[in-house]
């Protein structure tokens, strides 16, 4: 999995929230990738995500770039309080569609941050409709209170296992994912089936 | 401003206990999630007033108070990473086609914190460009990619069961060493060893004004698997000897990082090769994770960072020694390269001693002025 998106939303902090229930306030800008793991249960099976942490900066795309590349999903992050990175989402969606092999990639949008009620800058309910259309599953979550960053991580992963079960299932065989590996296009369901809603931390 | 006006009148201990307060509050402040809102404005105010302390301490004394009161190096990093997004501002505009690189803030920052603003402006605009440093940032990163790929083929040569080690799990150098190149060891490394490693670096321009043709056939050589038609002088003629040299002086430029234990051809091998044990035993996780983690822990102990620079050096001077020695049996060696030669041998140990005495703040110094 791939965290992706504007340089200051809080991807390193979601990250290490998730992989050691950790957040630091001063954390330092990422420069060219970070790798993180932790495992969870997914139904009756252990699965083991692979997280790398991207830089923001323009810049370092040409480096994080190839990190798309092996992902099958990805999470796409803007911070709620900061309209502009939410308005690069959509150029950010276009670049990982671009650069990735495979067309199933799972993709979540996040809007990080939900702890700043009081400056709010993107509306929950036009980010919804965004993910909405196109095909994305979207959550609010604050990396500081940890509200959904949990859920966030266990949705993603879960629709990730169940691809993956479905292709062995469906006798393909076993792609073996990492940053220089790429993977072989398979078939399966729609994406508006991924785009299943889940709650939102914000009741405003 | 009011207190740093305050603090230059008061005394090394009392600023001490100052420095120690403001630790306290920061410290407290981010325990207290009540304040958690507006982090960033307090933080910048206590860093202008930490920063015109710690200008104000010594380099030593700084070192001495910092292992003494619990305050790790991390923090104040952070403290002047904050300060100093200004000045990565600041280089942005000047230099327009790079612009402002995150990652850029850490170098200034290490300057930062031995000389005023202006002068490590200077400095560090010196780093970026006579020092190859802008070249990494360039063209989607060319260069960067170059050096992975002799990193790796390094690594092949010097180190082959951490080589195939790596190649069994995947992982390439991209992962874990773009950091390293980008902030010059600046980013994760602990402060005593980042002010070893950009002393190392400010100490080359002694060896600027050498003959680049000599310095050229030094690089050409290591790690000395060089055929000996390449170690012959290029050009005989003064005029095309002209135009190679201005040619060379060109490519010098990019060179500098790798040809004297900076870049990787000697430093980052050597850093391997220092954790090569934990590495051969990890997977592709524990040792991403080590580069992390443990690698920056083990060189908090500043013998552990003093020892790797030490053999860092040593193989820097035994490269070169021995570049001396085929350069004069292969080419018929003329009175310059006698004399470049010479004056190689005898740079090398004036280097070292400027490493040993850490006076290379001297250095600094002078090429702010110049």
């Amino acid at each position: 999995v791939v965290l992706i998106g504007e340089s200051g939303v809080g991807k390193t902090n979601l990250l290490s929230r998730f992989t050691r229930n950790e957040f630091n306030h001063d954390s330092r800008t990422t420069i060219g990738v970070e790798f993180s793991t932790r495992t969870i249960v997914v139904g009756d099976a252990t699965v083991k995500a692979q997280i790398w942490d991207t830089a923001g900066l323009e810049r370092y795309r040409a480096i994080t770039s190839a990190y798309y590349r092996g992902a099958v999903g990805a999470l796409l992050v803007y911070d709620i309080a900061k309209y502009l990175t939410y308005e690069n989402a959509e150029r950010w969606l276009r670049e990982l569609q671009q650069d990735h092999a495979d067309a199933n990639i799972v993709i979540m949008l996040v809007g990080n941050k939900s702890d700043l009620r009081h400056l709010r800058a993107v509306p929950t309910d036009e980010a919804r409709s965004f993910a909405e259309k196109n095909g994305l599953s979207f959550l609010e979550t604050s990396a500081l209170d940890s509200t959904n960053v949990e859920t966030a991580f266990h949705s993603i992963l879960t629709e990730i296992y169940r691809l993956v079960s479905q292709r062995q299932i469906a006798g393909q065989p076993e792609s073996e994912f990492g940053p220089s590996t790429t993977i072989e296009p398979v078939r399966v369901l729609p994406t508006q089936q991924e785009g299943r809603q889940a709650p939102c931390c914000q009741n405003i | 401003m009011y207190v740093g006006m305050q603090i230059v009148h008061v005394e090394l201990a009392e600023m001490m206990q100052h420095l120690q307060e403001a630790w306290t509050e920061i410290s407290s402040m981010a325990v207290n999630k009540q304040l958690a809102s507006s982090p960033v404005t307090i933080s910048e105010k206590m860093a202008v007033f930490l920063l015109s302390v710690l200008r104000l301490l010594t380099f030593s004394s700084l070192l001495r108070f910092l292992t003494s009161s619990n305050i790790s190096f991390k923090t104040v990093f952070i403290i002047l990473s904050l300060k100093s997004k200004e000045e990565g501002k600041a280089y942005s505009v000047y230099d327009e086609d790079i612009g402002y690189c995150q990652g850029q803030s850490f170098l200034a920052a290490v300057l930062l914190l031995h000389m005023p603003e202006e002068q490590a402006f200077c400095v560090f605009v010196k780093i970026m460009y006579d020092y190859g440093l802008r070249d990494l940032y360039r063209n989607n990163f060319e260069d960067l990619h170059c050096k992975f790929f002799q990193l790796e083929k390094l690594m092949q040569e010097q180190l082959p069961d951490l080589y195939s080690h790596f190649s069994d799990l995947n992982l390439e150098a991209h992962m874990y060493a773009s950091q390293w190149f980008l902030t010059l060891f600046t980013a994760k490394f602990p402060l005593c060893m980042v002010f070893h490693i950009i002393d190392l670096l400010l100490c080359e321009p002694v060896l600027l004004t050498l003959d680049t043709y000599y310095l050229l056939l030094m690089e050409e050589g290591v790690p000395c698997k060089t055929p000996a038609a390449k170690l012959t002088p290029p050009v005989k003629k003064s005029q095309d000897m002209h135009d190679e040299r201005s040619k060379l002086v060109n490519e010098y430029a990019c060179r500098v990082l790798e040809l004297l234990g900076m870049g990787h051809r000697l430093f980052v091998p050597r850093l391997l090769a220092t954790s090569k044990e934990d590495l051969l035993q990890a997977d592709f996780e524990g040792a991403l994770k080590f580069f992390r983690v443990q690698l920056p822990k083990r060189y908090r102990a500043e013998e552990n960072a003093r020892r790797l620079m030490e053999q860092a050096c040593n193989i820097k001077s035994n490269a070169i020694n021995k570049k001396s020695v085929e350069a004069k049996q292969i080419s018929p060696t003329t009175e310059a390269e006698l004399k470049a030669s010479e004056m190689q041998q005898c740079t090398l140990p004036i280097c070292l001693s400027f490493l040993e005495q850490r006076s290379a703040l001297f250095l600094l110094f002078f090429l702010a002025s110049s």
